[in-house]
């Protein structure tokens, strides 16, 4: 047993936060119309948007280094699509055995595609079944969804606009089911373990990314409560100011604990306990994660609903990932259904 | 990152599964019946030593085994999941101060004994006017001749009525701040002038006793450290009661879970409070193990076992919250089988080893660095 960050790590942690801060926007402001592609392309020349695939795909590295930069991209607030539109469609094209080329250019940020996910299921969706959103698909020429025949083939599928959406650091968008996309060679038919695991991958890398964002929420308000002073003092030193942050805290060191076994477990782990490790995750992640958002916004006082105000964009974030594949209650009942089967099995 | 045992950690785990299999204590009896509980635990801390199995990462030289706090944490892990107890944990917080602070001759008086369980401890820190906060005991500590002349009263003191010796906190200067005039001492519980009286909890066990000393003679020999000690030595009691040694009680959380899980099964309300509490436990364990690593790596403990146990606090809580759910009307009539005595030992979760609000002001101040008044 070591469960701790190794050097190599941690360095990457730095690295990528290091570069979201310094090519992401410097105030809310600068979220409206901003040019993601300088950030991306330093994401896709660290080799950001490969990690966890195979070195023959144009991949490096594992899940936990997708999952450490999606939680330092989180953390930042970075207003790049690297889950939806380059971690989670490259899986995803893998486990379709996609021609090498069409993953290569996925990671390499050439080409960028997201995925259509069904919001009432939230299941990869179809081109027959009902309206897709493609989340987090900003400047994607087409959008990943299941063939009309069943058969668990992809086919790629055209894009509305960006709807205004709540998340000012990411854009979500309609699938246009009936405008095909040409996307090369998007491979064969995805098994029924395939699409588990890869749902695995997105729930777990979904949770990294509400880490980072609790990390970077929470780290707002303690500055504010340091700061911020009435009746003479620090707010911070009042007890009730004191007592909420600390719980958020707890809250997010559990959080960070499920997530980074989650993704470890996706490489370590048979099937059925990675998949129960990513919905433990996803679940934890979602629960505290808007509570510990909802009580920065509170630590900031009137200033918290503000524009100007970063809290509201840690909250608006943190929002979409809950809902993302669904929220606490979905994957509480899941985890429900998984561990009522193992009754007699032990855990 | 690496959750899997090393080689020698796998083999050792595979060799305790088999010695547990062939170990059973047998049942434990109910937390109503405190006499019952401590003979039964007495015994099988004394099964587990003569198997080798405690003391594992305490140096040989005391009795250990001289591993590292890993095999500790499977030990836990082996035990909850076989469904039994550890044998006494005070003893791994106890062990800790006095290898810390002790000197040759009392590690090699007590240690050997604490382990085998041979001998009984109990922990006197708490009084009638010193919970939260601690450093305001007034238990006086009067130096005379070759020893000191101990008055006043303790609370709290777990297991006090079958203990031999007692680790107690006393004062040792009337002035100065009241963290630094702190002493600590290893009384014997028969010494004249120690009147123990246990007191019944809401749970209906007797595990929790007031201590009175009226002038009990210790020698100057069984004190521990130097004199003002007793506060830096209480705080690596308390971070070890709070941290990582605890991983034992997430197998028993564990054993709890599989429980609940075939009484709730078809009811979909509790099934998700059951998942709930499942995600609880998880994330506790986790945390825990991310913890116990940077123990491993030598790093003391610290402010940050204050948000192990509030993890450990919400998961407890969360478990004994659903087993009174479970048993329903039967939880509120006191049917035999289904006392609702675990759920109340759960509200004492965020009392003892420091209020939840004690812990919330450590992790504020000193994990988060907001400022103090």
């Amino acid at each position: 047993m070591d469960v701790q960050f190794s050097e190599e790590e941690l360095l990457l942690h730095e690295s990528i936060l290091g570069q979201a801060e310094k090519l992401g926007p410097t105030s809310v402001a600068g979220y409206d119309d901003f040019d993601d592609r300088v950030l991306w392309e330093r994401l896709a020349a660290a080799g950001a948007l490969g990690l966890g695939l195979p070195e023959e795909l144009g991949g490096a590295g594992t899940l936990s280094d997708a999952s450490i930069a999606a939680a330092a991209l989180g953390r930042a607030l970075a207003p790049v699509p690297y889950l939806g539109c380059a971690v989670l469609p490259a899986h995803l094209l893998a486990a379709a055995g996609a021609g090498p080329e069409l993953v290569d250019a996925v990671v390499s940020g050439r080409r960028r595609l997201a995925v259509g996910i069904d919001p009432s299921t939230f299941e990869v969706a179809s081109v027959s079944g009902p309206p897709a959103l493609a989340w987090d698909s900003a400047g994607a020429e087409g959008a990943l969804v299941r063939a009309a025949d069943g058969s668990g083939r992809l086919v790629a599928v055209g894009l509305a606009p960006p709807t205004p959406g709540v998340d000012l650091t990411r854009h979500i968008r309609w699938c246009e089911p009936h405008r095909l996309v040409d996307a090369g060679d998007v491979g064969g038919v995805v098994g029924a373990d395939a699409w588990r695991r890869w749902e695995a991958v997105a729930l777990s890398l979904t949770a990294a990314d509400m880490v980072g964002v609790m990390e970077g929420a929470l780290q707002l308000a303690v500055e504010h409560a340091s700061t911020r002073e009435q009746f003479g003092v620090a707010i911070g030193s009042f007890q009730a100011i004191q007592h909420l942050l600390a719980e958020q805290h707890v809250s997010l060191e559990g959080a960070r604990s499920t997530a980074i076994y989650a993704a470890w477990a996706l490489a370590h782990r048979e099937l059925d306990a990675a998949v129960l490790a990513a919905h433990t995750a996803k679940a934890y992640c979602s629960d505290v994660g808007k509570r510990l958002c909802e009580a920065v916004v509170q630590v900031h006082g009137g200033m918290g609903v503000t524009w100007e105000c970063r809290a509201h964009v840690f909250l608006k974030r943190m929002l979409i990932d809950r809902a993302f594949l669904g929220d606490e209650r979905r994957h509480l009942r899941r985890i429900a259904d998984l561990r009522l089967t193992e009754v007699g099995r032990g855990l | 990152m690496d959750y899997d045992d090393s080689a020698d950690e796998a083999s050792f785990r595979r060799d305790l599964r088999t010695w547990l299999a062939a170990n059973d204590p047998g049942p434990a009896p109910p937390i109503s019946d405190s006499a019952a509980e401590h003979e039964y635990k007495k015994r099988w801390q004394q099964q587990l030593y003569a198997g080798g199995w405690l003391g594992l990462s305490w140096p040989e030289e005391y009795g250990g085994r001289g591993l590292n706090p890993f095999y500790e944490a499977i030990l836990n892990e082996e035990l909850g999941a076989a469904g039994v107890a550890h044998a006494a944990p005070p003893v791994g917080w106890l062990g800790r101060a006095i290898l810390a602070y002790g000197s040759e001759e009392q590690r090699r008086r007590h240690l050997p004994g604490l382990l085998s369980g041979e001998t009984s401890w109990c922990q006197g820190f708490s009084e009638p006017g010193a919970g939260s906060d601690l450093a305001s005991l007034r238990t006086f500590a009067e130096r005379s001749g070759d020893g000191y002349s101990i008055t006043g009263q303790k609370l709290w003191t777990s297991g006090a009525q079958f203990a031999d010796w007692c680790l107690l906190l006393a004062r040792t200067a009337r002035d100065g701040p009241k963290h630094q005039g702190i002493s600590a001492f290893t009384v014997r519980m028969s010494t004249p002038g120690i009147t123990v009286r246990p007191f019944k909890q809401a749970w209906g066990g007797t595990r929790f006793c007031e201590v009175f000393l009226d002038g009990a003679e210790v020698p100057v020999t069984d004190r521990v450290g130097e004199e003002g000690d007793g506060w830096p030595l209480a705080t690596v009691v308390l971070a070890y009661e709070r941290g990582p040694s605890e991983l034992g009680v997430i197998a028993t959380y564990r054993a709890e879970l599989r429980e609940l899980v075939g009484r709730s099964a078809g009811d979909a309300v509790a099934e998700d409070a059951l998942a709930r509490a499942y995600v609880a436990v998880e994330a506790c364990r986790l945390h825990l193990l991310e913890s116990l690593t940077r123990r491993v790596k030598g790093e003391a403990p610290g402010p940050g076992t204050s948000v192990d146990k509030l993890l450990m606090i919400r998961a407890e809580q969360a478990l004994g919250t659903l087993e009174l759910d479970a048993a329903a009307t039967a939880g509120i009539t006191g049917e035999p089988w289904a006392t609702p005595s675990r759920y109340l030992w759960s509200r004492a979760a965020s009392v003892y080893g420091g209020s939840e609000q004690i812990q919330r002001n450590i992790v504020a101040q000193r994990v988060l660095g907001l400022p103090r008044r």
